[in-house]
């Protein structure tokens, strides 16, 4: 798990970046104050895809965000087909080169964190990127 | 006597077919989509698809093993298609499908309504390579050559009510993944069982992989003698081919499965791998320009094609064509009329094609 200064600091803003000729979907979610291992459902309008605007939105509508751990994940799909495993790969290898996560308002800003890359060819194809941050 | 009889009338379509097509080959229209290996007349067992080109670089620097002496492996073929190992920028579905904006400022997935027909240019091109040693039935001993291939579309024109069905597809795709990613109790497993996922899934594939209304197709093959193991041969002698054909599919009966196809090609062969009676090198040109006009109708197609052959030969084909296409994956082919090299005789052709469901919704051209 990655961590990211915020303090008392509002509003923490989220960026994510991918070039794919997929689709790609991206959701974060706070854990619970009452049951930290637990992640909440955001509301649908922080879901968005790689054809909407990029650009920095707000997390925990602008509130403070000290003590919780954000998980950001984004579901790659390739709704024409991918002919075979080997472009499946070279294209998840195309994505994740392109992939960024990017929170700024803390220290420093912005600041870009790692992730985490799971695919599946068969029965689907899709891949799932996922960072995992410790708010503090 | 009885079952012999019914033997032979069982088995003499069987024969019919096999004599066939060993005497008559016909080529594909559409140009090859590995045309090092077309060129050559090769099928390799084993295609090479590197990871990476730093892993293509080391795996020919470096051999397979049972490598000659350069180090590279006496048969190799390798195919990349170079768009997978670049970094393109804000690249999206719709971008990499050609769509594009007519008003860039508009955030809303409507705004896609326009497209670029040059787009595949790069982004479908592969090239294929091959490296092989053998004596092509030209030479006494083996000799190495090397085969390079490209392929590429340089036209594809969706039709303006196709983009729309697309637009329309993805907006729904796009909310159900949207939604799926916002529950944090869904998985990834989980899609494979999502009967709605499967239905957003399969409408979108279709809307995007339905025919263009136009394509334009080329392929350029080079080989050449890598390693001169015999004095004697120029080191220029090879092949050198050019494909390029078009297909006009004009819909009707607005199902999505009834065309009009008119396909045009141009090819052009220069075959510098004939022996003549001394045992001397010569080389052939050939030049093929026709077209075919085919009528596709759910899974039957049934088509006309006239190729004209000059060069070094005046010939030509006419042949009328039909196809069934079974499944995906297994297509019946049947051609009446006179081929290339046939003479004043008439020839009949039954097959059966047979190959994997690339997901292309493409089928090819010709037997």
């Amino acid at each position: 798990m990655s961590s990211y200064q915020v303090g008392t600091n509002k509003p923490i803003k989220l960026k994510v970046t991918i070039s794919t000729p997929g689709h790609a979907a991206t959701a974060h979610f706070l854990n619970d104050p009452n049951n930290l291992g637990q992640f909440l459902a955001p509301p649908k309008s922080n879901s968005f895809s790689n054809t909407d605007n990029a650009g920095w939105r707000q997390i925990n509508d602008g509130e403070a965000v000290q003590g919780r751990t954000i998980k950001v994940r984004t579901i790659l799909t390739f709704p024409s087909g991918m002919p075979d495993e080997n472009t499946f790969n070279l294209a998840v290898a195309q994505a994740k080169r392109s992939y960024s996560v990017q929170l700024s308002g803390g220290t420093p800003t912005p600041a870009e964190f790692d992730f985490d890359v799971k695919s599946i060819f068969s029965p689907v194809q899709v891949a799932e990127f996922t960072s995992l941050i410790s708010l503090t | 006597m009885r079952i012999k009889l019914l033997l032979s009338l069982f088995l003499a379509p069987v024969l019919m077919w096999s004599q066939s097509t060993s005497e008559t080959q016909l080529n594909n229209l559409a140009p090859p989509s590995s045309p090092a290996f077309v060129l050559m007349d090769i099928s390799p067992s084993t295609v090479y698809t590197p990871p990476s080109i730093k892993a293509l670089s080391f795996q020919v620097l470096n051999g397979l093993g049972g490598g000659n002496n350069n180090g590279i492996p006496k048969n190799f073929a390798a195919e990349i298609v170079p768009f997978w190992y670049t970094n393109p920028k804000n690249m999206n579905f719709l971008t990499y499908h050609n769509l594009r904006k007519s008003d860039a400022s508009n955030t809303n997935v409507d705004a896609y309504d326009s497209q670029n027909v040059f787009g595949d240019i790069f982004k479908r091109a592969s090239i294929s390579f091959a490296y092989m040693d053998d004596t092509f039935e030209v030479f006494e001993t083996p000799q190495n050559f090397i085969s390079v291939g490209a392929r590429t579309t340089l036209i594809k024109m969706l039709r303006k009510q196709d983009i729309k069905n697309v637009i329309s597809k993805y907006k729904n795709y796009d909310q159900f993944i949207k939604d799926f990613v916002g529950n944090p109790n869904n998985s990834i497993t989980d899609l494979a069982t999502s009967a709605d996922f499967k239905r957003v899934y399969d409408e979108l594939n279709q809307a995007i992989n339905i025919k263009p209304l136009l394509t334009v197709d080329l392929a350029l093959a080079y080989s050449t003698l890598l390693n001169n193991n015999n004095s004697d041969f120029s080191d220029t002698l090879g092949r050198y081919g050019a494909w390029l054909s078009t297909d006009l599919a004009l819909g009707f009966a607005n199902n999505g499965n009834n065309y009009i196809h008119i396909y045009t090609v141009a090819r052009y062969l220069k075959d510098g791998l004939n022996i003549d009676a001394n045992n001397q090198l010569f080389n052939t040109q050939i030049y093929d320009f026709g077209g075919k006009l085919e009528i596709e109708i759910d899974k039957l197609s049934v088509g006309y094609e006239y190729l004209t052959r000059e060069g070094d030969t005046d010939e030509y084909r006419s042949i009328g064509t039909a196809r069934y296409r079974v499944s995906n994956s297994i297509t019946l082919t049947g051609g009446f009329g006179k081929n290339f090299r046939s003479g004043d005789d008439t020839i009949s052709l039954l097959g059966v094609k047979w190959g994997l469901n690339t997901g292309e919704g493409a089928l090819p051209i010709g037997n």
